[in-house]
């Protein structure tokens, strides 16, 4: 807890009060000696004189030792009392923000309500606050010794020190990295959700899809999506007119990127947010590692994106076609195997998770890129609609396409990643999707994602009742 | 009878002594008392203008 004093004025009677206090007994009692030095000096000069003198001298003498006498008493008397208003006031004001404090906590903590930059990702209870007037920063805005309710700054404007009085209304910046936070970086509930998969194996394309489809069906999902930055608007409307155009999304340099960040309301509900990630496939090591060490403490699920013609048996099933298509397929080159030993290794190195634990989070294995050949045919939602009605038991479509993607896997020699997967992972769902719909071919027909939107909403829903309803639609 | 007249003088002497130095005796308090009042009451006005000079809320800046 950071005790560097705050830009505002603090409650008299945690701080002026005392030392007021203390400067009220040293005046009078200074007072005191010069009023009694003052008369003893008179009854001094007084006394051998005449009668009257000698009167006039016992009279000073008298007062003199009275004002010793009765300022030692009124001093220690009114101390008494001044000290006793001090506590009293000390102790309701104490009580008093406590009590909100505690409150605004309590009731925070149950909407689930936390800040996360989406800039450093770092989570924090409470952003720094900026004053409306004066711009000076207030970095424990909340029920203190500044006030219970408000704060008054030291330019003298009043603000709201809770929740409750609309403090997310103030402009706020991160307290690690101090970059603008919005209110929605707080007062959400939040979804985090990064997408992990080798380079090429289409994470960009597979989250803008995703978001696309997300505010696409957002009516018919009971949502009304928004952006909680004009800049994460403007990045999803070009890359949304880039792949109406037939472009592939540009590729993402960093390795640890913002937070796409969309925010869904629900009437009658609080705003969620979600954070999207699509870090950099080339620095996959540092970036698990960076990534899942932020967001250890909140991380919703994972997708994980398997490019199917990095498997050495898809490349031998389609070897006459590949070459023809490897420049618009791009296939990935790191391994799927790989991809999610990485991953598990940096799960054990950050998250401390023994070599033999399980991931408690659940992860989508998403295989993307269905659209090329015949992959549609082989696991796509047509084989899935046959497994269903061919079963003679009541099937859903979540078990058979589970069924049909972790068969073909097996056929694709690919027991191992799935041993892997279903040994360390606690819920494992698998899916297949087009993040682009058809493959690049130069022309400007608009990509159009399929199956990208049933993953995330399958992760939401278990990280987030609110969604169940919306996953089970969508499944 | 001179005798007697004697010892009335001493008796009165003493009388007037005794009246003389109870006067004073009382002069004298109430001189301290009127002091002793003067005193506390300065030393509460000292207190007064203590509390008045130094007890202020904080202020605003601007």
């Amino acid at each position: 807890m950071s005790t560097a004093p705050e830009p505002a004025i603090k409650s008299y009677f945690f701080g002026k009060g005392y030392a007021d206090l203390r400067a009220t007994i040293t005046e009078s009692w200074q007072r005191n000696l010069a009023s009694a030095s003052d008369h003893f000096g008179k009854a001094g000069r007084l006394f051998p004189g005449e009668m009257g003198d000698k009167a006039q001298a016992i009279l000073y003498g008298a007062a003199a030792v009275s004002v010793v006498v009765f300022g030692t008493a009124f001093f220690l008397l009114a101390s008494v009392l001044h000290i006793a208003v001090l506590f009293t006031f000390f102790l309701l004001i104490y009580i008093g923000f406590t009590l909100v404090y505690l409150t605004e906590r309590g009731y925070l903590a149950w909407r689930q309500f936390f800040t996360v930059c989406p800039d450093c990702h770092q989570k924090s209870r409470l952003p720094e606050y900026y004053c409306r007037r004066c711009g000076e920063v207030h970095r424990r805005l909340i029920p203190s010794s500044y006030g219970i309710l408000h704060h008054t700054c030291t330019c003298g404007e009043k603000l709201p020190a809770t929740f409750f009085l609309k403090r997310g209304e103030l402009k706020s910046r991160c307290p690690e990295c101090q970059n603008l936070l919005e209110a929605g970086h707080t007062e959400s509930r939040k979804a985090f959700v990064p997408v992990f998969g080798g380079p090429s194996v289409g994470k960009s394309a597979f989250l803008f899809s995703a978001v696309h489809q997300l505010v696409d069906q957002s009516a018919s999902l009971g949502f009304q999506p928004s952006f909680l930055e004009s800049r994460t608007e403007s990045e999803y409307q070009r890359v949304c007119e880039q792949l109406a155009q037939g472009r592939t999304p540009d590729k993402t340099l960093a390795a640890l990127p913002r937070a796409f960040n969309v925010q869904l309301q629900r009437s009658g509900q609080s705003p969620r947010v979600l954070y999207l990630y699509d870090p950099a496939g080339e620095a996959f090591n540092e970036t698990e590692g960076m990534v899942l060490h932020r967001y250890q403490e909140y991380l919703s699920g994972l997708v994980f994106l398997i490019d199917p013609f990095t498997l050495p048996a898809v490349q031998e099933q389609y070897e006459d076609l590949l070459p023809g298509v490897r420049d618009a397929l791009k296939p990935s080159s790191l391994p799927v195997e790989d991809a999610l030993s990485r991953i598990l290794i940096s799960m054990e190195e950050h998250f401390g998770m023994e070599p033999t634990a399980r991931i408690k989070q659940p992860v989508a294995v998403v295989i993307n890129k269905t659209d090329a050949f015949d992959l549609e045919q082989v696991i796509g939602e047509p084989v899935v609609q046959a497994r269903i009605k061919a079963s003679p038991e009541p099937v859903t479509a979540e078990t058979a396409q589970g069924q049909i993607i972790r068969e073909q896997l097996l056929r694709w020699d690919q027991a191992h990643l799935v041993q892997q997967l279903e040994a360390r992972c606690t819920r494992v769902r698998y899916f297949t999707c087009s993040s682009l719909g058809r493959m690049p071919d130069g022309t400007t027909r608009p990509f159009e994602a399929r199956g990208v939107l049933e993953p995330l909403l399958w992760i939401l829903g278990l990280a987030d009742s609110a969604f169940a309803a919306q996953a089970r639609k969508a499944a | 009878m001179a005798d007697d007249e004697g010892i009335g003088g001493l008796i009165g002497a003493l009388f007037m002594l005794v009246l003389v130095v109870t006067a004073v005796i009382l002069a004298v308090m109430a001189l301290m008392s009127v002091g002793a009042l003067f005193g506390a009451g300065t030393a509460l006005r000292n207190y007064g203008l203590a509390f008045s000079n130094n007890i202020k809320p904080e202020r605003a800046t601007t």
